[in-house]
């Protein structure tokens, strides 16, 4: 293994902090698409955070639209005197701008609603495994509970009593999501805690909350991370199907999600434009985001050290 | 294994029931199905009429209470936009969607394994990475988009696939079944690929990341030292042991393939019962809403159940029954 | 292989081609309630046209004429009398009695469990008789000149043959004692209905000799599966798509008139409205939408002819008021003004807002063709205008609880019309009054005494140009008051192989004999 070269000695570990962060580092610039992948990353959060002043036109300010100039093909200068080079949805949206403030919302709900749910749902299912008995099955019921909504419809059914809203979103899909987490940090958490060292830990009478966090968790970690960068991803997508279905974020404050969706309805037209470029959008940040899970999985997985 | 079974049902119960009162007490907020149904120029009469005789004008844990009643004596509720049974309505439903789920799963497990399996061995190979990179796609693109792509490419530009619908039936085993005939095939194809992308997906980095890990194993050290041939090794040691997170995710999976349907039996014009429940939630059409869900619960709690079987099987190193 | 693959696609269309000269695929949007008195839907009417039928009908124009009634006339203000045809025959051999239709009307009044009931239809009708074997008397409480149009939209079933059954009997039977134009072959509810033509139907015989309904309701499907022949005919085309499909050589496109209107309705509730804010998102202490001044400035602001170009692909025709041609109560002389932004800011300025007020617009976004977009475009408008408004689309069911609670600045609505009767002036315009069946959309709570007695008038004038009157009255100081924002009328829009005709229905049915192959 390639990893294992740079892997230091166990007993640099001890001095401190620093030392594992650089061996995280060294280990995880091994790849080159992960790098990449980061760079995209932050290239594209970067492009989120500064929307407001790199884009030509602010979409979410109906004042700025003109329906005069909806649907024009990329390049096309518009009203405004600027030309549209990802062309215009039919309410004269700029699509790059469009994009880049889609990229603010879906981002944001995305990894907020992913990281919460990983908190929560983490939290829960180590707790489950580590005690067993009655705590397990309570809170393993209530997670059977979740799982047991389809998370589509769940969602569905919340956003139609909360109404349209990007926290509205997030919310619902923290509460469909930090199941997964639960049952997967159980599942794996279920197998550690029968290995040596747990039972080692106990032996030394260490506190249960270091055990559960510094023994449990990193070694429960590769499988929850597999599924959080999935999650993020197929949180972003959620929201996207859940705007296809007529609920979601507000349209006027469309994501990258509800631009596809709204452009969905003109690919049969041959306004691919409207729908393609958002799609582009989405497609370059989440294998963006998958890039960079991937590689972290490989390094945080102590099982793949030899 | 008996007493584990005996615990676990009137769990099972237990989550039906609490999810009956959320969709009862959720679906009652949202609104009144009659207002949406009935046309405008009714009079209140007619309306009182109409809420009347759908049981709406009672308060809602007396609705709940009689709904519990008829539960027990098989009986779910009549479908408010139909007339008929919620149950004998999704029942009708059911084999076409779930002939997609299977299908898509079954898909999704032949095609992903392999290069999981490959991606795993070879993790740095050109091939490798190309596969990881095709396996991002699965998930990343809302399946509502890539369907009506599909649809433009096979049966508008191409000519080669049905746009839409279940194509001839053949009835067996007391439904309608579209996998028994070519034309049903042939309707079949694209939304079976439609939703089997993400678990294609899904199931090729599962396996990969087993693979990865499992190489690395003692056992697996040892039976490379002891000379197994390379196909053995794979085959029996590492194959075995990555089942289980494949199955459980898989297994974990299929409800949500079921509930996914919905955004592909749409596009595809499939009449299973994605559309169905998508057209109830429109209408509030309570009955067929509260039923289908338990349907999906049921669904859940016996494949979680099977799961977690499969688990003791295949990993001895979890006991369920010893706690 | 490329040849292959295209001399395979040609024989297939030629097998296809001649299986087809006698039957139509149609990619429906509707599903079918094969109970023709269970849940009345515009869908549901067109499908059981092809099976049953009615006393009267609409021409292609909306004119009602007599159907299954041969004629009928007025007896006195309070009564009608219909004279049956005596050719209707039934699958048994019998034929159509006054009896059967006297058990059809008390079916529809009695049938259970029904949230969408056809009585209706039978508004103001307190007793149906049959005075002879084929002449049926309907008295009234009130004069009503709508009773043929009325009847136009319910169906008479045989009585023999259905009695005692039940909604599910007639979708698990496939269709009860069908005796019009069609019978059920097969159905299979979500994906399709099979019509075989009935050899014995008592008026014109129908080209297609069968007619196959996939039901799609899902738009871009049925677009798409018209773009793969998979389907001769759709219904209710999306406007976004009309322009591609006239592009295509092999398919035709047919539009024709909705009485279908999209209107804005206001809020005119007292005291504070939660959706008419101040800059800051407070609500105001006046209801500003109670100013004539507001309301005319909203309506100079919105651009109707922008939105009918731009967002409905000029698949609409701008509403100058809440009549159409043709319907009662048009004005000729009533115009729509053309936009003017600033021509409405002056006019805020004037009523005391000059820096606009926050206004929430709701709409749904799975009714009408383009309603969410159209909802935008509004929004837009409005913005330029000074104002700030706030869009919120919503699925129906969602929307129709805040329109209730009054949570909405303006909401977008779509009203057909009753026949003749614009339905926009008893529904909205006209105050709550639910047990006379008035203001059922009124969401706003517009109420003017001076209105309601107009409407309430025009309703119960037998005489036509009389009526008429009344309702131009009605119509006229509805669009002075600015009551509501009429938008525009939408347009039916069918598609098919560029080898069929069609003529589409004011009504929206998707009536199958109206499509034709198109002779040479």
């Amino acid at each position: 293994m390639a990893t294992s070269v740079h892997s230091p000695k166990p007993e640099i570990r001890k001095r401190g902090e620093q030392t594992p962060f650089r061996r995280f580092v060294s280990d995880f610039i091994v790849s080159r698409l992960a790098v990449l992948g980061l760079f995209v990353l932050g290239l594209v959060v970067l492009i989120a955070i500064f929307a407001p002043l790199l884009a030509p036109q602010n979409p979410y300010d109906l004042a700025q639209l003109d329906i005069l100039d909806g649907m024009l093909q990329p390049g096309t200068v518009g009203g405004g005197g600027y030309p549209y080079w990802l062309g215009t949805d039919e309410q004269g949206r700029d699509m790059l701008s469009a994009i880049f403030f889609g990229l603010r919302i879906s981002l944001f709900v995305g990894l907020g609603s992913a990281i919460l749910a990983f908190v929560i749902g983490a939290t829960l299912g180590l707790t489950a495994a580590y005690f067993g008995g009655k705590v397990d099955a309570a809170i393993m019921r209530w997670v059977d509970l979740q799982l047991s909504f389809p998370a589509i419809l769940v969602a569905l059914l919340i956003l139609s009593l909360l109404g349209r809203g990007v926290l509205n979103v997030m919310l619902a899909l923290v509460i469909v999501e930090w199941a997964y987490y639960a049952r997967t940090a159980r599942a794996a958490a279920l197998v550690e805690r029968g290995r040596e060292y747990i039972e080692a830990a106990q032996c030394l009478a260490l506190p249960t909350s270091r055990i559960v966090y510094r023994h449990l968790l990193p070694n429960c970690l590769p499988p929850l991370i597999v599924i959080g960068t999935m999650q993020v991803a197929s949180a972003i997508a959620l929201e996207a199907t859940l705007s296809f279905l007529g609920l979601g974020v507000p349209v006027t404050e469309p994501s990258l999600g509800l631009l596809i969706s709204n452009g969905y309805q003109f690919m049969l037209s041959g306004n691919y434009w409207v729908s393609f470029y958002p799609g582009v959008a989405l497609l370059v940040t989440i294998v963006a985001i998958n890039l960079v899970g991937d590689q972290l999985r490989d390094v945080l997985n102590p099982r793949l050290k030899t | 294994m008996v007493s584990y079974l005996l615990r676990r049902l009137p769990q099972a119960a237990l989550t039906m029931l609490v999810m009956s009162v959320v969709v009862f007490v959720g679906v009652f907020a949202i609104g009144n199905p009659v207002d949406i149904l009935i046309s405008p120029q009714a009079t209140a009469t007619e309306r009182d009429n109409a809420i009347r005789a759908l049981g709406l004008d009672l308060p809602i844990w007396q609705q709940y209470w009689s709904f519990l009643v008829n539960l027990f004596q098989g009986d779910v509720g009549r479908s408010f936009v139909f007339n008929v049974s919620a149950l004998h309505l999704i029942m009708e439903r059911l084999p076409a969607t779930l002939e997609l789920a299977l299908a898509s799963t079954l898909l999704g497990l032949v095609i992903g394994m392999p290069f999981g399996l490959y991606a795993g061995l070879a993790p740095n190979s050109r091939v490798s990475t190309s596969i990881m990179a095709g396996s991002i796609l699965g998930f990343s693109l809302p399946s509502f988009w890539v369907g009506i792509v599909m649809i433009m490419l096979f049966s508008v530009h191409l000519g080669w696939l049905p746009s839409g619908g279940r194509g001839d039936t053949v009835y067996w085993l007391g439904a309608r079944w579209s996998f028994l005939t070519t034309d049903g095939l042939a309707h079949m194809a694209m939304p079976v690929l439609n939703l089997a992308l993400f678990q294609i997906s899904m199931v090729i980095r599962l396996t990969r990341a087993g693979v990865r890990e499992v190489i690395l194993s003692d056992y697996v050290k040892f039976a490379r030292a002891k000379g197994l041939t390379e196909t053995r090794i794979i085959l029996v040691h590492v194959l075995k042991n990555i089942l289980i997170p494949v199955i459980t995710v898989v297994g974990l999976n299929l409800g949500t393939v079921i509930a996914f349907a919905v955004v592909t039996e749409t596009i595809f014009s499939w009449p299973g019962m994605g559309k169905l429940i998508i057209d109830s939630i429109n209408v509030l059409d309570r009955p067929v809403i509260v039923a289908y869900l338990m349907l999906m619960v049921l669904m859940f709690v016996v494949i979680n159940l099977l799961v977690d079987l499969a688990y003791m099987v295949l990993d001895p190193r979890v006991r369920l029954e010893s706690r | 292989m490329k040849t292959l693959s295209i001399l395979a696609a040609a024989l297939l269309l030629a097998g296809a081609a001649s299986a087809r000269t006698q039957e139509l695929v149609v990619g429906s949007q509707g599903d079918p309630s094969l109970d023709p008195h269970y849940m009345y839907i515009g869908t549901n009417v067109a499908f059981w046209r092809h099976i049953y039928g009615s006393l009267t009908m609409h021409d292609e124009e909306g004119r009602i004429g007599p159907s299954l009634a041969e004629s009928y006339k007025l007896v006195d203000d309070h009564t009608w009398e219909f004279r049956l045809r005596d050719d209707v025959k039934f699958e048994d051999g019998s034929t159509l009695s006054a009896e059967d239709v006297v058990y059809s009307l008390n079916r529809v009044k009695s049938l259970p469990g029904n949230p969408s009931p056809y009585t209706v239809r039978l508004e103001s009708i307190t007793k149906f008789e049959a005075v002879g074997p084929s002449t049926v008397r309907i008295t009234t409480d009130a004069p009503n000149p709508y009773v043929p149009d009325n009847l136009s939209q319910v169906a008479i079933v045989p009585q023999k043959a259905t009695d005692g059954k039940s909604t599910g009997d007639f979708t698990s039977e496939a269709g009860i004692g069908e005796y019009g134009p069609y019978r059920v072959s097969s159905f299979s509810p979500g994906d399709r209905l099979v019509l075989e033509r009935n050899e014995d139907y008592w008026g014109e015989k129908p080209h297609w000799k069968r007619v196959t309904f996939r039901i799609m309701p899902n738009d871009a499907s049925r677009v798409a599966a018209l773009l793969a022949k998979d389907v001769d005919l759709i219904d209710f085309v999306p406007p976004s798509d009309v322009k591609r499909l006239l592009e295509t050589p092999d398919v035709a496109v047919h539009d024709g008139p909705s009485t279908r209107m999209i209107v804005l309705q206001l809020n005119f509730r007292d005291g504070k409205v939660g959706a008419l804010t101040d800059a800051s998102g407070r609500p105001l202490e006046q209801n500003p939408l109670k100013d004539l001044r507001v309301r005319q400035a909203i309506s100079k602001a919105v651009d109707r002819k922008a939105i009918v170009e731009r967002i409905m692909n000029g698949a609409a025709d701008v509403a100058t008021q809440v009549a159409m041609p043709g319907m009662e109560g048009y004005d000729s002389d009533l115009t729509m003004e053309a936009a003017d932004p600033n021509g409405a800011r002056v006019l805020l300025a004037e009523a005391g807002y000059p820096e606009g007020f926050g206004i929430s617009i709701a709409c749904s976004n799975n009714r009408y063709p383009n309603d969410a977009r159209v909802c935008q475009a509004v929004g837009q408008m409005l913005a330029r205008a000074g104002l700030q408004p706030k869009v919120e689309t919503q699925p129906m069911s969602v929307l129709l609880k805040a329109m209730q609670g009054g949570d909405f600045g303006l909401a977008m609505l779509g009203m057909g019309a009753q026949g003749t009767r614009p339905q926009t002036l008893g529904h909205i315009v006209h105050s709550v009054d639910r047990d006379a069946g008035y203001g059922g959309y009124n969401f706003g709570g517009y109420v003017n005494p001076a209105l309601d007695k107009n409407i309430a008038d025009a309703v119960v004038t037998l005489d036509g140009d009389q009526r008429d009157q009344l309702m131009r009255e009605a119509v006229k100081r509805t669009a002075e008051e600015v009551v509501v924002l009429p938008l525009y009328f939408q347009r039916v829009l069918t598609a098919s192989r560029a080898d069929l005709t069609y003529t589409t229905d004011p009504t929206e049915e998707t009536l199958t004999w109206r499509a034709k192959p198109a002779s040479k």
